[in-house]
């Protein structure tokens, strides 16, 4: 008759393993695993809950009261009274206007000047391209006040180096930083200076992270330089692009123009310079009106959770589509 | 169709020389495999005949046609990149037919081409995904398909199985193989696989360090290599190299050293030689008369199921034995080993080409080139 033939192996010299292990010990164990990935993530959230959260947490009640900051009086509460006080202010809506403005300024030295310029300095050889990559990114390294302290000196009405120049070109000076008509845009400029060089930066490398085989495919399919920037540079730079808009605008709006308006022009001429984080700042800061300030903190703060909520999903989507 | 012929390609970036002046001629509806290790120039030779790298000298023909200076769109060749190159962001359907979009094509042509080259290749289900959504195979076949929609002249292929894992790259190799056979196109197939080479090729081109060593049939290549690199290239395990030397002793032609042989008739200075030796030819035992012998210590034995290879030393040098198993040879065993002479395969120390023994001279063996020498 026929047996199955145990398969030929090599003696073992290993003793199977031990019994089953206590089921208490295995569920602990079971336990201790699933809380490993927690407790790396713990310092992080700390953190973050710490200077992040529990700041906005506190906004958040403090906008519903009134009080002065002092230790020595205590917050009133009056309910959504702020809010209602706030959004009847002219200034609020100066301040929006002017940050709309700030915004357009940093979308374009922020994201579409740096698209051009990555696109053209691509063609550079690689010592000219590190040297313009170089001059451009050094204002990044330059701290915001001392920028805005170099400006002020470079755009003094009188032997300013801006001034003196253009007087030698006779075109009559102007007092920039003074003007209502010119001082926003000064701000945008200097802010632009800044911010420039990093964005270059990111969209040459987002330039460099398309593989150079997509042109060489795209070549020889058939595509010409317009149509290979159009179906290939374009899409896949996208991601880099929503990535700059996150940044270079909505970032950079709040913790780049705040210091230069503070050091250059405190927010005026005639508020002419204040947008809406100066103007928060004003309100808790120089009017001490912590309730005020933090009803237009919180405003400001869902206004642009509705701007970048979708702008990060779909930089997320777009990644991912790209992986 | 088209024939591509290449004269004179030098390429250099910066010190290093990638190709040093190359001259290699494709036969229309020919299947050439460009064969080599890496950095030995085979890529960027294809990407010369691809318009993608200007070479520094010389002159690509295709179809007839000076293409030198032609941007890589007007050369009617088409390219499977190593990393398949595939558009991340479109789908299937337009990444096949992009290069007929690219071309101004009607709609309703591409989308016919496109229909039939995912039937061919069985992509019908896959058309809406993105490459992302596809396995490695998959994608190696929309690489393909990409290629073949625009049903050009000339197929380059840069190591298109690399990715692939080993199953797959069977299975692939066989239907690229009927897939040469059923366009009827020319292809240039760089791989540093020789088992690709081997069974994909019409002919081989053997490329070392920016030059071709040896164009020729699989059959050639393997059995009548022009040069030592080829010999110790091509095979698996490759040839045994061992160094000799030739002398003759009353009017007969000998080979002394780890290997010793009587070629016949033939007088010469003593002269330094390479003895090539294919491992699969060696067998256990004494040389007999007519046959070359060689004594060897063997370390290990390896089983590849049907077969065993055998590795050793001869002298200070590495020596393997391949054969059914079992070969009776074992670890730490010192043995000889013998075969024909006609299978001994001699080459010049220094320059390393094949070396012919051409009776009628009567003086030192010339360096004469082999039937396919391409020096």
């Amino acid at each position: 008759m026929f047996v199955e033939a145990a398969p030929v192996m090599a003696a073992h010299s290993e003793d199977q393993p031990a019994g089953e292990p206590h089921r208490a010990a295995r569920a602990r164990r079971r336990l201790l695993a699933g809380l490993v990935p927690y407790l790396y993530l713990l310092p992080a959230l700390a953190a973050i809950g710490l200077w992040v959260y529990w700041p906005l947490a506190q906004t958040f009640r403090l906008s519903l009261v009134r009080w002065n900051l002092l230790p020595t009086t205590s917050p009133a509460d009056v309910g959504l009274a702020n809010y209602r006080q706030l959004l009847r202010l002219p200034q609020l809506y100066q301040a929006l206007g002017t940050t709309g403005w700030y915004m357009l300024g940093l979308a374009a030295f922020g994201v579409a000047l740096p698209v051009l310029i990555g696109a053209v300095a691509r063609g550079l050889g690689g010592r000219a391209q590190a040297f313009y990559r170089g001059v451009l990114f050094l204002p990044v390294l330059v701290s915001p006040i001392a920028a805005a302290t170099l400006w002020s000196f470079l755009l003094a009405p009188n032997g300013g180096a801006v001034n003196s120049l253009l007087g030698h070109l006779g075109v009559a000076g102007r007092n920039w930083l003074f003007d209502p008509g010119t001082a926003p845009g000064a701000l945008i400029a200097i802010a632009g200076w800044k911010v420039l060089g990093a964005s270059v930066l990111i969209v040459m490398a987002g330039l460099a992270a398309i593989g150079p085989e997509y042109y060489e495919a795209a070549s020889l399919d058939g595509a010409g330089p317009l149509r290979r920037f159009a179906e290939i540079t374009v899409p896949l730079l996208s991601p880099t692009v929503l990535f700059l808009v996150a940044s270079a605008v909505l970032l950079a709006e709040g913790q780049l123009m705040f210091p230069l308006i503070d050091a250059l022009t405190g927010g005026g001429p005639a508020h002419a310079t204040t947008d809406v984080y100066y103007l928060l700042y004003s309100f808790g800061f120089t009017s001490f009106d912590v309730g005020q300030a933090s009803a237009a903190a919180v405003l400001f703060f869902l206004a642009f959770a509705l701007v970048a909520v979708p702008v990060l999903a779909l930089l997320d989507r777009l990644s991912r589509n790209q992986g | 169709m088209a024939a591509i012929s290449l004269r004179g390609i030098t390429k250099t970036f910066g010190a290093a020389v990638a190709l040093d002046d190359v001259s290699l001629e494709v036969a229309d509806g020919e299947l050439l495999v460009l064969l080599g290790p890496s950095g030995c120039g085979k890529s960027t030779l294809l990407r010369v005949m691809a318009g993608l790298t200007d070479p520094d000298r010389g002159q690509v023909r295709v179809g007839g046609r000076d293409v030198t200076t032609v941007p890589p769109r007007e050369r009617d060749v088409a390219m499977v990149f190593q990393s398949y190159a595939l558009y991340p962001h479109l789908s299937v359907r337009r990444n096949l037919g992009f290069g007929l979009r690219a071309r101004g094509r009607p709609r309703a042509e591409v989308e016919q081409k496109v229909a039939d080259v995912a039937r061919r290749l069985g992509l019908d289900a896959l058309l809406g995904r993105r490459p992302r959504e596809l396995s490695g195979g998959q994608r190696q076949r929309v690489a393909l398909g990409r290629a073949m929609v625009r049903d050009p002249a000339v197929f380059l292929m840069d190591e298109p199985l690399s990715n692939l894992d080993a199953q797959l790259r069977t299975a692939t190799r066989t239907e690229l193989a009927e897939l040469h056979r059923g366009l009827g196109a020319t292809f240039v197939y760089v791989t540093h696989d020789q088992v690709e080479a081997m069974t994909l090729a019409t002919r081989i081109a053997v490329v070392n360090r920016g030059r071709v060593e040896q164009v020729g049939t699989p059959a050639e290549i393997y059995d009548e290599p022009a040069s030592a690199f080829v010999a110790g290239f091509v095979g698996a395990p490759p040839m045994n190299l061992l160094p000799g030397r030739a002398v003759s002793r009353d009017g007969q032609l000998l080979i002394a050293g780890a290997v010793t042989a009587e070629l016949g008739d033939g007088d010469t200075p003593e002269r330094p030689l390479i003895v090539g030796l294919r491992p699969e030819r060696l067998r256990p035992g004494p040389p007999g008369p007519g046959q070359a012998g060689v004594t060897a210590e063997f370390s290990a034995i390896e089983n590849l199921g049907s077969e065993e290879v055998a590795v050793g030393r001869a002298g200070d040098v590495p020596l393997c034995v391949r054969g059914p198993r079992p070969l009776g040879l074992r670890a730490g065993q010192r043995a000889e080993l013998h075969a024909p002479v006609s299978e001994l395969r001699l080459f010049d120390p220094d320059s390393g080409r094949r070396l012919v023994w051409v009776p009628d001279s009567g003086d030192i063996p010339a360096r004469q080139a082999v039937a396919n020498d391409v020096r």
